[in-house]
């Protein structure tokens, strides 16, 4: 930075303002950036020949890591990542976003450069069975103790255990027992999770098992375990617990590895579980590919609940990445943001943003829960979009008493049609019926 | 010439902003709330037509504006309100601005009091909520109050020090100024001030933020929206510009290139600034390096100025 002469210093302190000082209200609104035209011409002018002024406008600005940034990165993990946000800040700004995308694109290079499709890397094998090894002892209760960081985690970003964790644990531990004496192992991953993250740990303990199922060669009778999924209530489309349990014969020693690398992709914030995954797949990565036709071939195991424990056959470099790709494209949820007022999308994990709704008034909050996408503003704007943001609907909340016309600032999905409100005079709108009748509290 | 007609914010417009940003619920009925928002009106845009008041108008925050009024004026829910929202915001905006526990609490405590209205003026009660006209967000003006309240707080301090004080730091006996204010060349005075006036307001701003004040690239940027790298190039240019212009006018005064520049290089207190320096090195060098002695009645080379 170039030095200014100090006569220009001189002068400037010389020189000082005439006419009174503006009032509070105005130098707010200038700190705003409400002002404009020769109003703020007129504010500038004055600050830059008063001092005081300049000293009043700096102390009254807001700390870096204001509330309304705290805001925006609450609702950014409450509603992409609903549970995980230990930690969370708002990590969705390019500088972030720059790295994450290098990440990701040393990760994918890495992974097609090493993969060796029909050829396994012995000594990754052997190195990958003996850490499960070592983790068997865990593993075998592991309802109550999750046999490896990641999976702890997981666990406790998902929040405590509720009570199908316990009765499905247990229910576990019997079959465990009943397997032909072998180390059958159940784990708290098997519990459903509405996070992509979540989910992707879950496989990742999944695969854990069944790397440690295979080495300890205890023998596992898939027809037995039908019941299981309907007692953790597993969601229709396939859920975690279904991935869980259609796939219980090993197929490749490095399966772990592409859930681990899915999970840094899905996540551009450095969350724990993140972290672990991430750290996990330092060493295996080579292996990523193979692992990811796994799981395609998993997604439609699911499918097929007959196909139980078959192993994949042969497949092609090209089929598995196409097959990840498409079931990315499939799974993944859009994920949203909110900067500067408007709403934005990214259907790419966070890899790139677009606007999907900019409103004459800044948005002030907004919800998501599947394609269903809420988003409110100030004084009582209301929008609901069916189809992940491609077309919005204006909604006016009202009731016999009035309608909502005070800011929006806080937005609850509790399912597609229970929506709830907050409002900045702490009022709250609910309705039951995806906005059609709403009440107020 | 007639003088331009002055239009209002009309009835049906002020009852309908009423009726949307939920007044009543503070207990401002609708001629008390179209009597404030006109004021304010007046105040900021006299001259204005219907529809630029009907725009001025709705764009002001008008939910904070009634709450703010209805605190104003002893409202029991409005009270409620304003201070589950901002009570504790209040204490960390004093605590960001004056970095200290016991004067944040200090200074939160007092404006609130002035919020709530201690003073009274013809037996009524006196809020500092009066004030507030909703051009920009009601807790950004509460900083900007707080920070108004804090300088001028900073300042009573700052002259009301008792002389056990001031004998304790030695003020007494503080010894005049060493570098009386030495008058720097008069062209160059008149050199400065008129490339500084060709300036924009903003880049004067900039300059004055940031060689002035010291305020921080960043600072700078949030002030007037923009992006830090927007103000460090702008710096370097006006900076740049400022010099070459500096120069120009000496030069229009009668002064060769060589001559000007010479003047704004070498500005006198530039070279008190590094006689200084040159003193200080002397005093800790050894008295005579090398066995030179200089010859008696000449000094040493840095104290001739």
């Amino acid at each position: 930075m170039s030095e200014a002469p100090k006569i220009v210093q001189d002068r400037l302190r010389a020189s000082v303002a005439t006419g009174a000082h503006p009032d509070a209200d105005v130098l707010t609104a200038f700190a705003e950036q409400v002002l404009s035209g020769t109003e703020r011409e007129d504010v500038v002018r004055h600050l830059s020949r008063c001092a005081d002024c300049r000293e009043v406008v700096a102390l009254g600005l807001p700390p870096m890591d204001s509330v309304a940034e705290s805001q925006v990165a609450r609702e950014n993990s409450a509603a992409v990542r609903p549970t995980t946000n230990v930690g969370v800040r708002n990590w969705f700004v390019w500088p972030n976003l720059r790295w994450a995308a290098m990440a990701a694109a040393v990760v994918v290079v890495a992974s097609v450069l090493a993969v060796r499709p029909g050829k396994q890397n012995k000594s990754m094998v052997d190195a990958v069975n003996q850490q499960a090894e070592q983790a068997a002892p865990s593993t075998y209760y592991a309802n109550t103790k999750p046999p490896a960081p990641l999976a702890d985690k997981a666990a406790v970003s998902a929040g405590s255990p509720s009570k199908s964790d316990t009765s499905l644990a247990l229910q576990a531990r019997k079959f465990g027992r009943e397997a032909a004496g072998a180390r059958t192992r159940f784990q708290p991953s098997l519990v459903p999770s509405p996070s992509a993250a979540d989910s992707a740990a879950q496989l990742a303990n999944d695969k854990r098992s069944n790397l440690l199922e295979k080495k300890s060669s205890g023998r596992f009778v898939p027809e037995s375990l039908p019941t299981v999924p309907q007692i953790a209530g597993a969601p229709a489309s396939g859920g975690p617990v279904a991935k869980g349990l259609s796939d219980q014969v090993i197929h490749s020693s490095s399966e772990a590895v592409e859930v681990t690398s899915a999970a840094v992709e899905l996540q551009p914030s450095r969350t724990d579980g993140a972290m672990m995954a991430r750290n996990e797949a330092v060493a295996p990565v080579e292996k990523a590919k193979p692992a990811a036709k796994e799981e395609a071939h998993r997604k439609a195991q699911v499918e097929d609940n007959s196909n139980y424990g078959q192993p994949a056959n042969a497949y092609s470099t090209s089929e598995a990445a196409s097959a990840l790709k498409k079931q990315r494209s499939k799974d993944l949820p859009a994920q949203w943001s909110l900067a500067r007022g408007k709403l934005r999308r990214s259907v790419d994990a966070g890899a790139s943003w677009q606007i999907a709704l900019q409103v004459e008034h800044p948005l002030l909050t907004f919800g998501a829960l599947g394609s269903d996408v809420w988003a409110g503003g100030q004084r009582g704007a209301l929008f609901h979009s069916t189809d992940s943001g491609t077309t919005w609907t204006i909604v006016q909340p009202s009731t016999k008493a009035g309608s909502l016309s005070n800011d929006i600032v806080g937005i609850e999905i509790h399912s597609a049609t229970e929506i709830a409100l907050t409002t900045g005079n702490n009022e709250s709108w609910t309705t039951a019926d995806a906005g059609n009748t709403w009440d107020k509290k | 010439m007639p003088a331009p007609a002055q239009a209002v914010l009309s009835d049906e417009k002020a009852f309908a902003l009423h009726e949307r940003c939920g007044a009543a619920a503070y207990g401002l009925d609708r001629e008390q709330f179209a009597s404030i928002v006109r004021d304010i009106q007046t105040k900021y845009l006299p001259l204005a037509s219907p529809d630029e008041a009907a725009d001025f108008c709705g764009a002001l925050r008008l939910e904070e504006l009634v709450l703010a009024r209805g605190c104003a004026a002893g409202n029991e829910r409005a009270w409620q309100d304003f201070i589950s929202r901002y009570r504790g915001k209040l204490h960390a905006m004093a605590l960001h601005i004056t970095r200290d526990a016991a004067h944040a609490a200090e200074l939160a405590d007092s404006l609130f009091a002035d919020l709530y209205g201690v003073s009274t003026r013809d037996g009524m009660r006196r809020s500092k909520l009066v004030f507030y006209t909703a051009r920009g967000s009601l807790e950004g003006w509460l900083r900007t109050v707080m920070a108004q309240e804090f300088i001028n707080r900073y300042r009573k301090q700052k002259r009301v020090v008792s002389l056990d004080e001031q004998e304790k730091e030695g003020a007494q006996f503080v010894a005049p100024n060493p570098q009386p204010v030495m008058a720097a060349d008069a062209r160059l005075e008149a050199a400065t001030d008129e490339a500084l006036a060709e300036l924009s307001s903003e880049d004067r701003y900039v300059l004055a933020a940031y060689h002035l004040d010291g305020r921080t690239l960043a600072e700078i940027a949030r002030v007037l929206g923009l992006h830090e790298s927007s103000i460090s190039r702008r710096l370097d240019r006006v900076t740049t510009t400022l010099r070459k212009r500096i120069l120009a006018c000496l030069r229009e005064r009668g002064m060769s290139h060589a001559q000007a520049k010479e003047v704004l290089e070498t500005d006198v207190r530039d070279i008190q600034l590094d006689l200084r320096t040159r003193l200080a090195q002397d005093s800790a060098a050894k008295t005579f390096p090398g066995g030179k002695v200089s010859a008696p009645g000449a000094g040493t080379d840095g104290t001739h100025v």
